[in-house]
């Protein structure tokens, strides 16, 4: 399953095409613990992203996706937890900031939510469908 | 009622977002006088036939000065189409590709709700284009 574009990313891509926002180098992919899948109308800060224990955001570079036909695929990425458990982890979004200062563009909700505990990860391999 | 982006415009979308392609600057809005009915999703250029009397021409829209953003959705500032020396018979409807002419790709369509207009001479079509990025 692929993830959805949100609100916030339609806007920031219409902005981006037909607008004069500058397209973004990089875009960041996070891990989230929200119980219910998010509105579309939610922005990052809606998010109870994952915390501690050797997390973070990692970086998603322009350049590196791969491109089929209407779908963005960017190489597997893998979170692992580290001096302690993250909990529940029930998706992952992908935002253009670091932290929440910027927008959300997409997110994922898994169809099971994956119990991370520590020395153990996550392995995502995002993709976007526009279309 | 807003058109569709079409599959060929989409992946040029997802390229000019995520890979190196670089965003147009300018983009050319066009009347069509074939097919009748809606092209399909996987519609390309050479798919749609223009109107070939005199005085009609592509429009050129530029990013940013010609939008106007809101939500999820881009207007365009009204472009006015007028035919000028012959008749153009029933224009179906209107597209928006990168380039004037059939070497560029098809990013966006739409047929006229109460279409076809029979454009006879000095006639004129409004359009304001609408792009929904859903």
């Amino acid at each position: 399953m692929a993830g959805s574009l949100y609100d916030e990313g339609e806007n920031r891509i219409a902005n981006i095409l037909l607008g004069a926002t500058p397209v973004d180098g990089a875009l960041y992919l996070g891990l989230y613990k929200n119980v219910t899948e998010p509105a579309e109308t939610v922005s990052l800060s809606d998010l109870t992203e994952v915390s501690g224990y050797g997390y973070a955001r990692q970086s998603l570079i322009r350049g590196s996706w791969v491109i089929t036909a209407d779908t963005a695929v960017y190489a597997k990425k893998t979170f692992l937890a580290s001096g302690g458990d993250w909990g529940s982890v029930t998706g992952y979004f992908i935002g253009t900031s670091i932290d929440d200062s910027g927008k959300l563009i997409g997110l994922e909700h898994f169809e099971t939510a994956y119990s991370v505990v520590d020395t153990k990860g996550i392995k995502i391999t995002p993709t976007l469908v526009f279309g | 009622m807003a058109g569709k982006l079409v599959d060929a415009g989409e992946n040029r979308i997802l390229n000019q977002l995520f890979e190196a392609t670089a965003l147009d600057t300018t983009l050319y809005l066009r009347i069509y006088t074939a097919p009748a009915t809606e092209p399909a999703e996987t519609a390309v250029l050479a798919d749609l036939t223009e109107p070939v009397a005199t005085g009609y021409a592509a429009v050129a829209l530029t990013r940013d000065t010609d939008w106007t953003v809101t939500l999820d959705e881009a207007v365009c500032a009204q472009k006015t189409f007028t035919a000028a020396g012959g008749a153009w018979g029933n224009c179906y409807g209107y597209y928006i590709a990168t380039t004037s002419d059939n070497t560029g790709v098809l990013m966006f369509v739409e047929q006229f709700s109460d279409g076809p207009y029979n454009i006879v001479d000095t006639a004129s079509i409004k359009v304001s284009p609408k792009i929904k990025c859903a």
